[in-house]
């Protein structure tokens, strides 16, 4: 029986990991391919010069450097006058961009509930980093950000913010993220966990992410039941009511409307995909019935988000 | 252009709505199921692509619909029967009507019915090769016998007029005649043919006013004395008479002296002369008549025919139906030729059987076993020798000597066997012994009987009864306690009054049934034994007439245990069912009237109204003629697929 950490009121039970779980995730880390500016000191090298411990080169000396950085042994053997350099070892700023909207809360709330556990997990894998980890919540034309902040203790903050982080209405990824750059100027790992369902915003919020030099982490929770012409059961005359603008459309659906429905889904998923791509920008889909464990363990590690 | 019996200005209106409603009912639509989707604007899309891409999905809301109005102007044009004015030419055209009605009968041989197809005929013949003639018969409902056509096919649909037989509404056979024609034309006419003598009195003004009408009163300088009803049947009590029911009516407007006469075969039953006035028919009760012949000719004879007139205005026919054969069962042990000869030489027609005690009792275990009733009418035990009990049953019977086994046991008390008995007393007012003689009848010997409650004695031996009549189970058992044989009864003319007399005593009521029809209605007559086999021969009746010269009239085939038949020619006919190459079997005979019972009721209350100068109001004629059904089926089966494909539309491939 596994052990689940322990129960904390208001936190709900989906974001509850067992303790083997929580120490597997306490293995991983995440990628940062290039080194972002931190603001503290972390466990990260990173490419500036600083007071890390990690000896990185010489350099000569110049007034005003620190006199007990000067190698001696090198100014004793060869009359130079250098400085010893060490790595600068900084924090990395991860940036969990979650999608709440209507969209995700169909088909029993299982897109919503996987995303959740989605930045919970990274979260705490880059809390255990000693990574910055700040929470932005988007759903409709609302943005509750949860600052950076560090450290294991304070991943029962992220989780009592995701839970209580608003749900409902509209995708609009375009003006989320427009209000996500402009609260978090520095560069960093974004991860951005949604369905994408915007068919015009998408591409060009990713767009400003990229703008943005953010590394961005592009992870699209979908549910087969919900563009699967096998899986959908629905047929003749229908009103369609869509979730998120609550429009009714009354159609007759057939299972040619099934199917070129998923075949227009196939090729938007594709179309974001290649465009994630083109950007560099990673890029993992994962269906709502996928098991935690394995899209951390093994889909986000092989997108390149985890090691 | 115009719509037959209904303006365009009154159909368009109704069509119109009709469409409203149709087109109504396709918005109204039921609830749809809702289907959640969370990424509406790819659906959108989808969707809008695809109407997009299939321009017949589009119109696939409109094609039922289309479907519907189509089926809605198809209904409205078949039942509108639109004609284009100028079509078909622009002669003249006429329609012919021929009362059909019983007034028309007659003996004669040129009657008013002939006298007027005959004026039809030669009508018609006077028309141009370009004109148009229709044929439309006067009866109940008024019929169409030919539509707007030619004047060579309206003289052929003449051809098709039946007897006259039954009623006949003139004022419809007006409306449908001028339905007909159409449109207000002065070169249209209505000829109307008929027997009527007051039908200038008629009020035809409502159709009369839009076109010409001739009116040829064939028969109206005659008077019409006609017996609209007759039926026979046996006396309840007494099967060789027969009562009467005729009924004598005057469609003419002055009273008639007329002789009616009944006869049977050449024997003539009554005569009476009456005097008939116009109104109300005269009925007679003809009690006690006698029945010398099964077929009954009832006739009425004008004493004064005048110069024109018929000698015999009417005749009608009934007959009488056969007497059943009454079933005896003999039981004896021996042939006993004195009570078979006394049974034989019956008049009445007997069935009967002969069996020893022991197939009478297996007989009766037999029935017993499954409930069923007694196969005959009268049993008659002869003295048996056999220790058993007696096979009685619970109808009349006749036993003789039940006690010539003394051991027997039977349900009359016995006393002392008496030898050389003599009958000492009778009940001479008795039915079975009324006048009957049985003065010096020898006697071997008899069982004095011990008679209860409600016993009655028949004779008796010095106090001591041998004879006696009990009620059993509510059937009567005349029971003699001696041995017919042993005695010179049975020598006596007096045995065999009293074996008719117990044979009465055992008479069902077959008064018989007046079977007799008019001529022209359907008739449905049950055939027994009939074998509906339909890969065998099938089983016919022929209608044979009973004149001195028979010949077939009709031939119907049994189907379902009946024949369906109309007989159009008064008279009496006997049936005969033929199966195969087999030799015919006589089913019995039946008469069919020339008059109905409502024969000239139309004609007198036409009379009437004429004569108070009553307006009648005018027809409201039907643009179908009535009772055609399956014009009602046809709008019953629009209205189901009409609600049908409506529901249809709205469910289609939903799940």
């Amino acid at each position: 029986m596994p052990r689940t950490s322990p129960t904390i009121e208001g936190i709900e039970p989906d974001l509850l990991f067992d303790e083997a779980f929580l120490r597997q995730l306490g293995l991983l880390e995440v990628i940062a391919r290039r080194f972002a500016r931190g603001e503290q000191r972390g466990e990260r090298r990173t490419s500036r010069r600083g007071s890390g411990v990690e000896f990185a080169d010489h350099r000569p000396y110049v007034p005003g450097d620190d006199i007990r950085r000067v190698d001696w042994g090198i100014l004793g053997r060869l009359d130079q006058t250098l400085v010893r350099q060490y790595e600068e070892e900084e924090d990395l700023p991860v940036h969990l961009l979650c999608d709440l909207s209507a969209s995700m809360r169909t088909q029993d709330d299982a897109k919503l509930r996987l995303a959740l556990q989605t930045a919970a997990a990274v979260a705490f894998i880059s809390l255990a980093g000693l990574d910055r980890v700040s929470v932005t919540a988007t759903a409709g034309d609302q943005l509750q950000v949860l600052p950076s902040t560090r450290g294991k203790a304070q991943f029962l903050r992220i989780l009592r913010f995701l839970k209580d982080a608003p749900r409902g209405g509209g995708t609009d990824l375009r003006a989320a993220v427009r209000r996500f750059c402009a609260s978090h100027r520095q560069a960093g790992v974004v991860v951005f966990v949604s369905d994408f369902y915007d068919l015009n915003g998408a591409s060009e919020a990713l767009a400003m992410l990229r703008h943005r030099r953010h590394q961005v982490t592009c992870v699209q929770i979908l549910d087969a039941r919900e563009y699967d012409s096998a899986s959908l059961t629905a047929r003749g005359d229908l009103s369609l009511d869509d979730v998120e603008t609550r429009a009714r459309t009354e159609v007759t659906i057939s299972t040619e409307t099934l199917l070129a429905y998923q075949r227009a889904h196939t090729r938007f998923c594709e179309a974001l995909a290649r465009d994630c791509r083109q950007r560099g920008i990673a890029y993992v889909r994962a269906d709502a019935r996928t098991p935690l464990r394995a899209l951390i363990l093994e889909v986000l590690r092989r997108g390149g988000l985890l090691r | 252009m115009s719509f037959l019996g209904v303006p365009v200005g009154v159909l368009a209106p109704l069509l119109g709505t009709l469409a409203a409603v149709i087109a109504g009912l396709y918005l109204l639509r039921p609830r749809r199921p809702t289907l959640q989707v969370p990424f509406g604007a790819l659906w959108t899309a989808v969707l809008g692509r695809q109407a997009a891409d299939s321009p017949w999905r589009r119109l696939r809301r409109m094609r039922s619909l289309l479907l519907q109005l189509s089926l809605l102007a198809s209904l409205g044009l078949a039942l509108a029967d639109p004609r284009v004015s100028g079509c078909g030419g622009g002669g003249a055209r006429v329609v012919v009507i021929v009362d059909g009605s019983a007034s028309m009968q007659g003996l004669r041989p040129l009657g008013p019915h002939q006298v007027a197809l005959d004026r039809a005929r030669a009508r018609l013949l006077a028309l141009e090769p370009g004109d148009q003639a229709a044929v439309v018969l006067a009866s109940v409902p008024p019929r169409v016998l030919r539509p707007l056509g030619s004047p060579a096919a309206a003289i052929e649909a003449l051809a098709q007029v039946p007897a006259p037989h039954g009623d006949a509404d003139l004022e419809a056979a007006l409306g449908l005649a001028a339905t007909l024609i159409g449109v207000p034309a002065p070169e249209a006419s209505l000829v109307l043919h008929t027997g009527e003598p007051r039908l200038e009195d008629l009020d035809a003004s409502a159709v009369c006013d839009r076109m010409r009408c001739e009116l040829s009163a064939v028969a109206a300088a005659t008077p019409n004395i006609g017996i609209t009803a007759l039926s026979a049947r046996r006396a309840p009590g007494d099967p060789s008479r027969v009562t009467l029911l005729v009924e004598v009516t005057n469609t003419g407007t002055s009273s008639r002296d007329v002789t009616l006469s009944v006869k049977a075969g050449r024997v003539s039953l009554y005569e009476e002369l009456l005097t008939v006035s116009p109104g109300p028919p005269t009925r007679l009760h003809l009690r006690g008549l006698d029945a010398a012949g099964d077929e009954l000719i009832a006739t009425v004879t004008a004493e004064d025919p005048g110069d024109t007139g018929p000698r015999f205005d009417d005749e009608a026919h009934a007959s009488l139906a056969p007497r059943a054969p009454l079933r005896v069962r003999f039981v004896s042990e021996r042939p006993n030729l004195f009570v078979a000869a006394a049974l034989l030489a019956m008049e009445r027609p007997l069935r009967l059987e002969t069996l020893t005690p022991t197939q009478a009792r297996d007989d009766r275990e037999r029935r017993a076993r499954v409930g069923a009733p007694p196969p005959f009418e009268l049993l008659i035990i002869d003295a048996l020798d056999d220790r058993d009990p007696l096979p009685t049953e619970a109808v009349p019977s006749l036993i003789f000597d039940p006690f010539h086994v003394e051991a027997r046991t039977f349900p009359v008390a016995r006393g002392r066997r008496i030898i050389r008995p003599r009958i000492t007393s009778r009940d001479a007012l008795h039915p079975l012994l009324r006048g009957l003689v049985f003065k010096d009848v020898n006697l071997a010997e008899a069982t004095a009987l011990l008679p209860e409650e409600g016993d009655e004695v028949l004779l008796s031996h010095l106090q001591q009864p041998i004879a006696i009549v009990r009620e059993v189970e509510g059937v009567p058992w005349a029971i003699f306690s001696f041995d017919p044989s042993r005695t010179d009864l049975p020598l006596r003319a007096a045995f065999p009054m009293l074996v008719a007399r117990v044979l009465d005593m055992a008479r069902t009521d077959d008064a018989g049934l007046a079977t007799a029809l008019t001529a022209g209605q359907p008739l449905v007559l049950p055939v027994e034994d009939a074998r509906d086999d339909p890969t065998g021969p099938r089983d016919r009746v022929e209608f044979w007439s009973t004149d001195s010269t028979p010949r077939l009239q009709e031939t119907a085939l049994v189907v379902d245990g009946a024949v369906r038949v109309s007989i159009s020619t008064p008279g009496t006919y006997e049936l005969r069912m033929r199966r195969g190459d087999e030799t015919p079997r006589a089913l019995g005979r039946i008469s069919v009237q020339g008059h109905g019972a409502r024969a000239t009721t139309a004609a007198v209350a036409l009379e009437a109204e004429a004569a108070t100068g009553a307006a009648s109001p005018p027809a409201d004629h039907d643009p179908l003629p009535r009772g055609r059904g399956p014009f009602a089926w046809i709008l019953l089966a629009w209205c189901l697929v009409s609600v049908l494909e409506w529901r249809w539309f709205h469910q289609r491939r939903s799940t």
